[in-house]
């Protein structure tokens, strides 16, 4: 019996071909294709073809990409000078393209830090980390052309994935762990505060708070809530000069203010000017500082210090409430500079 | 005659109750023997004229006398290929792989029936294996490009002339070539080949037709109701072209879709 498939010459009465292993007797075999109107397989069953095959299907195109077809092609020197975007394109010989690009980045990268703490300042940031996902895929975009859209899209997402939690998420972690940058929001119902609608640039409290002496001008956590008649406080952070440490025992009277029986110097009082108050003495108590937030106002009527003194949290805030020392003020630019102890209470804003 | 001839679309029993009338009786004096050459010859004639479904019917009858012609299968395939039945390509090219095993043709069927299944990965593998089968065609060449085409465009149209170099080539294979680029989504480089086809065969319908279709994708309506017309003329009896030429003259041309669609080829 001859084999139809590969034309050997099998014994007769073989049901297989000795060489290719073919049926020998066709009769048997069906020749009605399978319809896609017909129930010739049951639907569980073309579901699971289906899923079958997009696993295979997702498995080799896994396995092609991390294997020879295209990763094997990446130039790994060119990719490794990409932690700088467009140095990769200069090392591949496209200078006046990688020059451009580590421009861009790097203007994109200084408006994100210049508007950093704000929405202008995520979307700098995202701009910058899309200007160095590109500069990468770019590089890697020649290897990747044997692969397929989709597989392309996945790289190009794996990258900017890579590039933000590998770089981008840690780094801004370990900056904002030294310095913070925050944006102190207006507060209704009161004077113009200190540092109010500013952006500015904190020393970590959490880290920096065992240091913070007397006379530092520091950013306190405040907390949404009514402090006492007509003291409405929105959330955010309020900032103002330290005049107590633990320890201290601060005291108002005949219009003076004094810490441990010594009058405080000029560079020493609070940053807003001092409102009529009722005397007063206040123990610091451990673990806390005393701030006298002047610029709150109670409705219709000068503020006591028994409504002041009524809020604690802005008052009396705990080490854990501090958010850090002011370092450095930034926006608005007319007057960027330093923050040091001795800030005048003549700089604040009318 | 069996239950699934029975539910053939109006203008599918005409040829194959033609076809297939009378199979068992011995031939009149004058009429062509019914034997497996018949069905098949019949069965490439409706492929050409891009009757997929009564092809299909055509091929399974040749199939039904002759199990062994090899060519019968992969006809059947290339119309559920055509008749957009891939997973069901998939399955049937499955089949015949366990009968015709390293089958060149069968391969190169399911690796085009991978590939539109979504398994890029295999179909290369069964495209490689086609190619590595003793002998050669344009199935093969034409298969192998379809599957380089995502993303190697260029060496796919390396493969397509390879497979027009053929030297069992005719003016079907620019044709089916054009099949495959429309099929993708490329109607751009589907149009020159449907071009070649038309020329190497300008009696055809067929090709005017899938010609006509480029146009229309490409957003060239005015030229693709003019190829419609042509093909209408060829093959008057299909009326459905008239439907498609309205359609055509209705729309009109789509500067910004066929600037787009230029753009994109």
């Amino acid at each position: 019996m001859r084999c139809i498939n590969c034309e050997f010459f099998n014994l007769p009465g073989s049901a297989r071909c000795a060489r290719c292993d073919s049926p020998l007797d066709l009769s048997g075999i069906s020749i009605e294709p399978p319809r896609r109107g017909q129930a010739l397989m049951p639907s569980f069953g073309r579901l699971a073809v289906r899923s079958s095959v997009a696993t295979r299907s997702a498995r080799e195109s896994i396995r092609s990409v991390l294997r020879e077809e295209s990763i094997g092609e990446v130039d790994w020197r060119a990719v490794r000078r990409s932690v700088i975007p467009g140095l990769g394109q200069r090392y591949m010989g496209h200078r006046k393209f990688g020059a451009a690009i580590t421009i861009a980045w790097a203007c994109a990268l200084t408006l994100a830090i210049l508007f950093m703490g704000d929405g202008f300042g995520t979307f700098y940031a995202a701009v910058t980390l899309g200007i160095h996902s590109l500069a990468l895929s770019l590089i890697t975009a020649d290897a990747m052309r044997r692969t397929s859209l989709v597989q392309r899209v996945g790289i190009g997402l794996f990258s900017y994935a890579v590039l933000l939690f590998g770089i981008y998420v840690p780094l801004r972690w370990v900056i904002y762990g030294f310095v913070h940058p925050i944006h102190v929001e207006a507060v209704p119902l009161s004077r113009h505060a200190p540092f109010e609608q500013d952006d500015v640039l904190l020393l970590r409290g959490r880290w920096m708070s065992g240091d913070i002496q007397r006379g530092d001008v520091i950013a306190v956590e405040i907390h949404e809530g009514i402090f006492g008649p007509g003291m409405i406080i929105r959330g955010g952070a309020y900032i103002d000069r330290v005049l107590g440490v633990p320890g201290d025992v601060v005291m108002f009277a005949e219009g003076v203010l004094s810490v441990n029986g010594r009058p405080l110097e000029p560079d020493q009082m609070p940053l807003g000017s001092l409102p009529t108050l009722n005397p007063f003495v206040t123990p610091v108590p451990e673990g806390h500082y005393f701030l006298l937030p002047t610029t709150f106002r109670a409705s219709g009527a000068q503020a006591t210090i028994a409504t002041i003194l009524s809020s604690p949290a802005v008052t009396l805030p705990s080490n854990q409430r501090v958010l850090g020392e002011v370092l450095y003020r930034w926006r608005p630019f007319s007057r960027m500079g330093p923050v040091t102890s001795a800030q005048t209470p003549t700089e604040r804003a009318p | 005659m069996s239950g699934r001839f029975s539910k053939l679309e109006p203008q599918v029993p005409s040829i194959v109750e033609a076809a297939s009338s009378k199979p068992e009786n011995p031939a009149a004096p004058g009429e062509p023997v019914r034997d497996a050459a018949f069905y098949f010859a019949r069965a490439v004639e409706a492929m050409h004229d891009g009757k997929h479904e009564s092809a299909l019917q055509l091929y399974t009858r040749c199939l039904k006398e002759d199990r062994a012609r090899i060519p019968a299968w992969v006809g059947q395939l290339q119309m559920l290929l055509e008749l957009r039945e891939d997973l069901e390509a998939r399955l049937w090219s499955e089949k015949a792989l366990e009968v015709f095993k390293g089958n060149g043709e069968l391969l190169a069927c399911r690796a085009q029936a991978s590939l539109r299944v979504g398994d890029p990965a295999s179909a290369m593998a069964q495209s490689d294996q086609s190619l590595a089968a003793p002998g050669s065609s344009p199935l093969r060449w034409i298969a192998r490009g379809e599957v380089l085409m995502p993303g190697r465009s260029n060496v796919a149209a390396e493969c397509f002339a390879k497979a027009k170099a053929e030297e069992t080539a005719d003016w079907y294979v620019p044709l089916r070539i054009a099949r495959v680029y429309l099929r993708h989504d490329q109607p751009g480089p589907a149009s020159e080949y449907a071009k070649q086809a038309t020329s190497l065969s300008p009696s055809s319908a067929y090709a005017w037709i899938t010609l006509a279709e480029c146009h229309d994708r490409l957003g060239s309506r005015d030229r693709a109701a003019e190829c419609f017309r042509h093909a209408l003329q060829l093959a008057p009896q299909r009326r459905e072209l008239k439907d498609r030429i309205d359609e055509c003259e209705r729309r009109g041309d789509s500067f910004l879709l066929s600037l787009w669609r230029r753009f994109r080829s």
